[in-house]
């Protein structure tokens, strides 16, 4: 039993390891990626950065779908955040 | 298994006497270790995500750039450390500090003194809201003072 306490942090620090591979999916960087801003203009962002610049998009916390996996927006993406483009991105419609 | 309490500062479990302190320490090293070990892991794994998480904060993209590569790497600095024997005490500072970082920066952003409220679309955290997450990370400070606070001293017990 002592021997087990003992090894309680190198314990958890491999089932955490191990969970991290198991349940940790990557995100295809070939994924197509839309958001719709406040004027339900549409963007395509597959290949843009987040982040605050003009070129640039963010997600801010709202209860609505930040991005989505394609140009009809019916497949979310990810959840709880509003499209916000940067002022140089360009919609598609 | 049969559990008896002896003294008030023991366990005793199959005729041998489990320190309560030492049981609450090493429980407690085991959830940051946890903690520590899979949001460090789950940012290198998914880069691309984390990346992105990180410039979706209300910090400069050029903080973002430094932060996307210290932060993980930290979490598993500090995993290691705790994992040691040796090196628990400075694994325990170490979650002090960033702990406070981090609940300093989740608290701004709950209590809405930046412009801006980023999602928390990334990682193990994206079904927690701020506060949530504010809550979890005060929780887990408390715990690392509680086991600084009931004696962990620099001598190891290995």
């Amino acid at each position: 039993m002592n021997t087990l306490i003992k090894r309680l942090p190198l314990l958890a620090f491999v089932l955490a390891a191990v969970f991290a591979f198991a349940f940790t999916k990557p995100v295809d960087p070939l994924q197509p990626q839309y958001g719709q801003d406040d004027m339900g203009l549409i963007y395509d962002v597959t290949n843009v950065q987040r982040g605050s610049g003009p070129n640039e998009y963010q997600c801010d916390i709202t209860s609505e779908t930040c991005l989505w996996a394609d140009i009809q927006l019916t497949q979310p993406l990810s959840s709880n955040g509003k499209f916000v483009p940067g002022a140089n991105l360009v919609p598609i419609n | 298994m049969r559990l008896l309490l002896m003294n008030d500062h023991a366990f005793h479990i199959r005729g041998r006497m489990i320190p309560i302190r030492k049981l609450l320490i090493q429980l407690a090293v085991f959830v940051l270790v946890i903690i520590w070990t899979y949001s460090g892991l789950e940012k290198l794994l998914d880069w691309n995500r984390s990346w992105n998480a990180f410039h979706n904060q209300t910090f400069p993209s050029d903080l973002a750039d430094i932060l996307s590569y210290v932060v993980p790497i930290s979490e598993l600095v500090l995993a290691l450390l705790l994992v040691l024997g040796n090196t628990r005490w400075w694994g325990l500072m170490g979650s002090l500090l960033l702990l406070t970082v981090f609940s300093t920066y989740v608290g701004l952003v709950w209590w809405g003194a930046f412009p801006r409220v980023p999602c928390n679309c990334a990682g193990f955290m994206e079904s927690m809201g701020w506060g949530a997450h504010l809550v979890m990370n005060l929780f887990l400070l408390s715990m690392a003072v509680a086991v600084l606070g009931i004696g962990y001293g620099k001598q190891v017990e290995s």
